[in-house]
C-alpha cells in the first residue's frame, strides 16, 4: 500500500497542512507563512492563504479558478523574492567577515614574528619566562 | 567598503621557516639545552635583520592596505593618515631606537590603524537605513569576536614594547641586544 494522500485519508485529515497542531515554533512558523490549496467535500480547489496575527494563524480565504492561480503565482514569485533577498542579505554579511578576516590577517602575522624575535632575542641576551615575566637567569649574565 | 582585494601582505615561505626554527630553539633553549642556546645565538645574528625587515615591509603593505579602506580613496584623507602614523611612529620609537624597537613599534601603529578601521566598519552596520534588513546576531558576535581579538593583540604589543625597553633599561649595557646584533646592517 502507497503512502496516504489527501485523496485516500479520511475527511477529517483532507486538508495537506494541519494547521491547528503544530508542534514546534519553527514548524509554526513554517505553517504560518505557508500557502496552500485546499481540495473541498464538494468539489474545487481553494487558495487559502495562513499568516499569524498576535500569535495565532489567522487563514485567509482567497478563492478559487484562474483568479486563485494568479494570486498564487504572485506569493510565489514574492516569496522567491523574499528568499533571494535574505540570501544575497547572508552573503554580503560573510563577505564583510571575510574583509574583516583579510584586513586583521597581515596584522596578526606581524605580531607573531615580532614575539618569536623578542623571545629570541630575550632568551639569546640570557633571560628566562618566568609566570609570564622575563627574568635574568641568575649567574647567566654573559658579556658582548 | 571598497571591493578591491588586498595585495601579497605576507612574510615569504623562507621567513616562516626562520621563525619556526627560532620558535623551537628558543623553546630548548630556554628549557636548558645548552648547543639550543648556541643555536639560538646563531640564529638571532643571521635570521632575525632579514626577518626584522621582512615584517616591517608586510607592516607597511597592511597600514597602506589600512589606510586605503578607512579613506575610501580620498587622497586627502590618506595623506592625513599616512602623516598621523608618521608622526606616531616617531612619537612611539622615540630617538634612536633599536631595530626591534621599530618593529614593536610597527606593530604598535598598524594594530592601532586596525583597531580604527574595525570600529569603523562595525560601526558602520548599525547606521544603516532602518529598512533595511536587521543583522543577525550570529554576525554581530562574529565581528565583535575579531574585533576584540585585534584589540587585544594591540595592547599586547603596547605591552611587549614597554617590557622590551624596560628590560633594555635595567639590563647590562650588553643586552641592548638588538642595536648590537643589527648595527652592522646600519
Amino acid at each position: 500500500m502507497g503512502p496516504a494522500t489527501p485523496a485516500t485519508l479520511p475527511p477529517r485529515y483532507s486538508s495537506p497542512l494541519c494547521y491547528t497542531s503544530a508542534p514546534s515554533p519553527i514548524l509554526q512558523l513554517k505553517v504560518a507563512s505557508a500557502v496552500a490549496w485546499e481540495r473541498r467535500e464538494r468539489g474545487g480547489r481553494y487558495y487559502i492563504r495562513s499568516r499569524r496575527e498576535k500569535g495565532r494563524v489567522v487563514r485567509e480565504y482567497v478563492g478559487t479558478g484562474p483568479f486563485a492561480e494568479i494570486v498564487a503565482a504572485t506569493d510565489r514569485t514574492r516569496r522567491e523574492l523574499e528568499k533571494a533577498e535574505r540570501e544575497q542579505e547572508r552573503d554580503r554579511q560573510r563577505r564583510q567577515l571575510e574583509r574583516l578576516e583579510a584586513l586583521a590577517a597581515p596584522v596578526e602575522e606581524l605580531s607573531e614574528a615580532a614575539e618569536v624575535l623578542v623571545r629570541a632575542n630575550l632568551v639569546d641576551a640570557g633571560f628566562h619566562r618566568r609566570k609570564g615575566e622575563y627574568r635574568r637567569a641568575r649567574g647567566k649574565a654573559r658579556s658582548a | 567598503m571598497p571591493e578591491e582585494k588586498p595585495g601579497v601582505l605576507e612574510l615569504s615561505e623562507d621567513a616562516k621557516d626562520r621563525l619556526t626554527e627560532l620558535r623551537t630553539v628558543s623553546e630548548k633553549a630556554e628549557a636548558g639545552d645548552r648547543n639550543a642556546r648556541k643555536r639560538l645565538r646563531q640564529l638571532v645574528r643571521s635570521s632575525s635583520p632579514e626577518i626584522i625587515a621582512a615584517a616591517s615591509d608586510v607592516a607597511g603593505s597592511a597600514a597602506w592596505m589600512l589606510i586605503k579602506t578607512i579613506s575610501a580613496g580620498e587622497p586627502l584623507m590618506q595623506e592625513a593618515l599616512q602623516e598621523r602614523m608618521h608622526q606616531m611612529r616617531a612619537e612611539i620609537g622615540g630617538e634612536n631606537p633599536t631595530p626591534l624597537e621599530i618593529l614593536l613599534t610597527e606593530r604598535v601603529v598598524a594594530g592601532w590603524l586596525l583597531v580604527e578601521v574595525l570600529e569603523g566598519l562595525v560601526s558602520a552596520q548599525y547606521q544603516r537605513d532602518v529598512t533595511a534588513h536587521r543583522v543577525p546576531p550570529g554576525h554581530i558576535i562574529q565581528e565583535s569576536r575579531i574585533l576584540e581579538s585585534v584589540t587585544r593583540r594591540y595592547m599586547a604589543a603596547v605591552r611587549e614594547l614597554a617590557r622590551v625597553r624596560k628590560l633594555q633599561a635595567s639590563g647590562p649595557a650588553s643586552f641592548h641586544f638588538a642595536r648590537r646584533v643589527y648595527s652592522r646592517g646600519g
